[in-house]
């Protein structure tokens, strides 16, 4: 196990290096000058140029490339081309913003999605199934911008019982950032609980039918040992994966719910840089989620044989 | 001569206010304004929506709108712009400009001080100055003071005379040099040297505002503070100009991108003050006005002018009788009254609605006659080719534009096709002129000339200009070194006259903007700018936050 997550953990070099080559030539190949975005309502064609040199985009691509992995390489993501703020400080400062977002939801959906799959599998085709898929499906269905607007609505605007933007960090003050987090977590976990949950309902089905399932009845073992014992940890291996790549899409994909909550997080931070073409941003930001993606779905590979020992890591 | 060259023009430009205040009154009646409070209250906090986190805290060098907008609250330049678009002293008290016009002197106010309790001198008039003229500070606008820009006009030296007097040495005669130290996209703020760090490096902005930088959480909140030692002038509240009382004890500028969602965050009290919200949410907002009476709705034409920009170097458009052609199908009043919700009305001069220059005869532009158009494209050689219109969707009214004269164009038999880019895409297309047709804005200028400034010249020097007209060029020329407005009013007259016949441009309308308040905001008023000012702004008495 040791010598698999070694390899795989020097796997992530050559990963992030063909990203990096990525992310730094597909933001060049769509239209758009970070120059003209910086000198912005002046219209100043000369300006531009000049900002050009400045940020060094006059030089061919191939050196702006080597300049920028020798650059990475040394542990400097470069800084902004549009506040001139080092892009690793900001990164740093937005993660720490989107994990206080993403880490109750990640975790309140995989608390709700789980037991609700499996009893969902475990009850297919009665009402109890139909209503959860429902739900699932509707909260799959429902666009999350227009959730969180009605959710701010409700409880914002007519209730006034939660505030309905902003951020508070759980460093700044813990009773505030808990109620500045209630709609955006909320909103979140609905989301990502509903696809967890057809996951988890799925793979449940699977192992329902599997025969040690039909010999673990036929021994007379309570339907509540088999589902724990039995069914739980085979059904969760393809549901721990998902939620690997849930985290993963988590940190980048929030910037919807961090636009309408206002929250200044890694999501909207990549936003902001793709529609300024704030290269060294998007770039550094790519670079580090696909790092951190890398990270959490490796451990989710070496959790893997723990709940399906038939899976074995070489 | 104390007010000699300048004084002239501001004369003649004062004598428009009566017009404009006309003009400012019928705005007045279209929105709900709430400023009749009797008693301003000192306290509290102002909440202000923002659309976007600002660029930097250094004015002039790493700006946008809202940078400027939260910057012109901490510094000062020497002259301002007051409500009508006239240029008044600020950190002067009073101002003369020699009779060749080549020097200006500054005499200061008595008893200013920096945000650090310092005295306001000549010394850091002329540090704030020579920072900004040195090219390694950055200055956006350095052009317009160190002779490389059209204008030639160059800063040959700033001199502090004695404590109190700073004397500003020109290369030639302009008619334009106060205007560009008020100018808000340039801010020509008067700081403390301390506000850079011992290597020239920026650190924070000691100006000279009511208030001050408290701090600024990137990507989340800015916040100012009351500057208690500030001296407001004597005279009321005019622009950026005039009285400046902060009654507010905090300014606190939040980052939200979606202005939807800011106004949700408003009715929920959570926000104080959301300015240019999409036109189309106007009615919705006047209903819950109207309803439950705990919003103030302002309504404001601004001086962005929207337009069609139609690229001359292109081989259909080369041709006159070809632009001719598409202005007889585009009605500027419908393009308006469609993209605004009927807030706005047409303007295809590019002399604003609200400049002191607007006259009848910018009022006037070709009129609509499809038929004509026809004949004119026919004319021209127009065989049905495709014609494609680049707009965005980051700015609807741009959009919302397109696809009205989209469909005028149809109507008068021309084969039209909206490409909907986003916003980086188009702006770099129009600096290096890659469009056909293309829906754009500029986004406010203080006087025409500075507009026609950014649309008249050769495309050989720079592709973003629209009007290469030799003709043009001169008279743009001739505006710098006019010696009174009224020779600016012929010029501009004159200018428009031409565009009606060459049409380099097709000016649309004068942008409009919603601003909407919590009730318990005072005093509020929103200008051609089109951004806040919160100076002069209380709130109310027992409202909670």
């Amino acid at each position: 196990m040791y010598r698999y997550a070694l390899k795989k953990i020097l796997l992530i070099i050559p990963t992030l290096l063909i990203v990096s080559l990525f992310a730094f030539t597909l933001i060049r190949m769509i239209p758009g000058d970070p120059a003209v975005m910086f000198v912005g309502d002046l219209q100043d064609a000369a300006a531009v140029q000049k900002v050009r040199r400045q940020m060094g985009l006059d030089q061919p691509v191939y050196i702006q490339y080597y300049r920028w992995v020798r650059q990475v390489a040394g542990g400097n993501l470069g800084v902004s081309l549009m506040t001139r703020e080092p892009v690793f400080n900001a990164l740093a400062e937005r993660f720490s913003v989107t994990v206080q977002v993403i880490a109750p939801a990640f975790i309140l959906a995989a608390i709700i999605a789980v037991p609700a799959g499996m009893i969902a599998a475990w009850r297919q085709n009665s009402r109890l199934d139909n209503a959860i898929v429902l739900v699932m499906i509707v909260c799959l269905s429902v666009p999350s911008f227009w959730l969180a607007l009605l959710l701010i609505l409700i409880f914002g605007v007519e209730l006034n019982w939660l505030p309905s933007i902003g951020f508070v960090s759980v460093t700044e003050d813990l009773g505030a950032a808990i109620r500045y987090l209630v709609l955006p977590v909320i909103v979140l976990t609905l989301i990502e609980m509903a696809m967890l949950t057809r996951v988890m309902r799925a793979s449940t089905i699977e192992v329902l039918n599997q025969d040690y399932v039909t010999h673990a009845r036929a021994k007379g073992l309570s339907e509540s040992i088999i589902l724990r014992r039995h069914v739980f940890k085979n059904a969760f291996a393809p549901t721990l994966t998902m939620l690997g790549l849930a985290l993963g899409s988590l940190l980048s994909g929030t910037a919807i719910i961090e636009t309408v909550f206002a929250i200044p997080g890694l999501g909207l931070y990549l936003v902001d840089a793709v529609y300024a073409r704030d290269y060294p941003v998007i770039q550094g930001t790519l670079l580090f989620v696909v790092a951190v993606y890398t990270a959490v779905n490796l451990l989710a590979d070496l959790l893997y044989p723990v709940f399906d020992p038939r899976v074995k890591l070489q | 001569m104390a007010y000699g060259f300048g004084s002239l023009l501001l004369q003649a430009a004062r004598s428009r206010r009566t017009s404009l205040s006309c003009s400012i009154g019928l705005l007045l009646v279209v929105s709900h304004w709430a400023g009749a409070a009797p008693a301003p209250r000192y306290g509290g906090e102002i909440r202000v929506a923002i659309n976007s986190d600002i660029r930097s805290t250094n004015p002039g060098v790493n700006r946008d709108g809202n940078t400027d907008m939260v910057l012109y609250h901490i510094v000062e330049s020497l002259v301002a712009y007051r409500e009508d678009l006239t240029v008044a002293p600020m950190l002067a008290e009073t101002y003369a400009v020699s009779a060749d016009g080549l020097s200006y002197t500054f005499t200061l106010r008595d008893n200013l001080r920096f945000h650090n309790g310092e005295p306001v001198t000549a010394r850091e008039v002329k540090w704030s100055w020579d920072r900004l003229l040195d090219p390694d500070t950055g200055f956006r606008c350095l052009d317009w003071y160190d002779g490389s820009g059209s204008s030639g006009l160059k800063i040959l030296e700033v001199a502090a005379v004695d404590a109190g007097t700073v004397r500003f040495r020109l290369n030639r005669p302009s008619a334009l040099f106060l205007q560009r130290i008020a100018y808000i996209q340039c801010l020509t703020g008067v700081m403390h040297p301390d506000s850079v760090n011992a290597d020239g490096s920026w650190r924070e902005p000691i100006g000279t505002g009511p208030y001050r930088l408290q701090s600024w959480q990137r990507g989340k909140q800015i916040v100012l503070s009351r500057f208690a030692g500030y001296q407001s002038r004597s005279e009321a509240r005019d622009g950026l100009a005039g009285a400046k009382i902060a009654y507010a004890d905090t300014l606190r500028f939040i980052v939200n991108p979606d202005r939807i969602a800011a106004k949700v965050g408003l009715y929920a009290n959570d926000l104080d003050l959301v300015f240019a919200t999409p036109l189309g949410s106007y009615r919705e907002a006047e209903r819950r006005r109207q309803r439950r009476g705990d919003i103030n709705l302002f309504h404001q034409q601004t001086l962005d002018w929207t337009v069609l920009l139609i690229q001359s170097a292109d081989a259909l458009f080369k041709n006159e009788t070809m632009r001719r052609a598409l202005a007889h199908a585009i009605i500027p009043d419908q393009v308006a009254a469609f993209a605004s919700n009927d807030l706005a009305t047409g303007n295809a001069s590019a002399v604003a609605n609200s400049s002191p220059f607007h006259t009848a005869l910018h009022d006037t532009w070709l009129n609509y006659d499809p038929e004509r158009a026809r004949k004119l494209a026919r004319q021209a050689g127009y065989r049905g080719e495709e014609i494609v219109i680049q707009t965005n969707r980051k700015f609807s009214y741009m959009f919302d534009n397109a696809i009205a004269i989209q469909a005028m164009l149809h109507a008068a038999g021309f084969n039209v096709r909206v490409e909907v880019l986003d916003w980086a895409s188009q702006l770099s297309n129009f600096f290096s002129g890659k469009f056909q047709l293309s829906s754009f804005g500029y986004s406010a200028r203080s006087h025409p000339a500075f507009l026609y400034g950014n649309i008249i010249g050769s495309k050989n020097s720079k592709a973003t200009y629209q009007w290469e007209s030799v003709a043009a060029q001169e008279l743009l020329r001739q505006i710098e070194s006019s010696t009174d407005a009224g020779e600016q009013q012929r010029i501009f007259d004159r200018l428009h006259e031409m565009a009606k016949q060459q049409v380099p441009i097709i000016g649309l309308y004068n942008d409009h903007i919603v601003d909407i308040t919590r009730s318990h905001v005072r005093n509020y008023q929103p200008w051609v700018f089109g951004r806040p000012r919160l100076w002069g702004v209380w709130l109310e008495a027992g409202h909670t936050e």
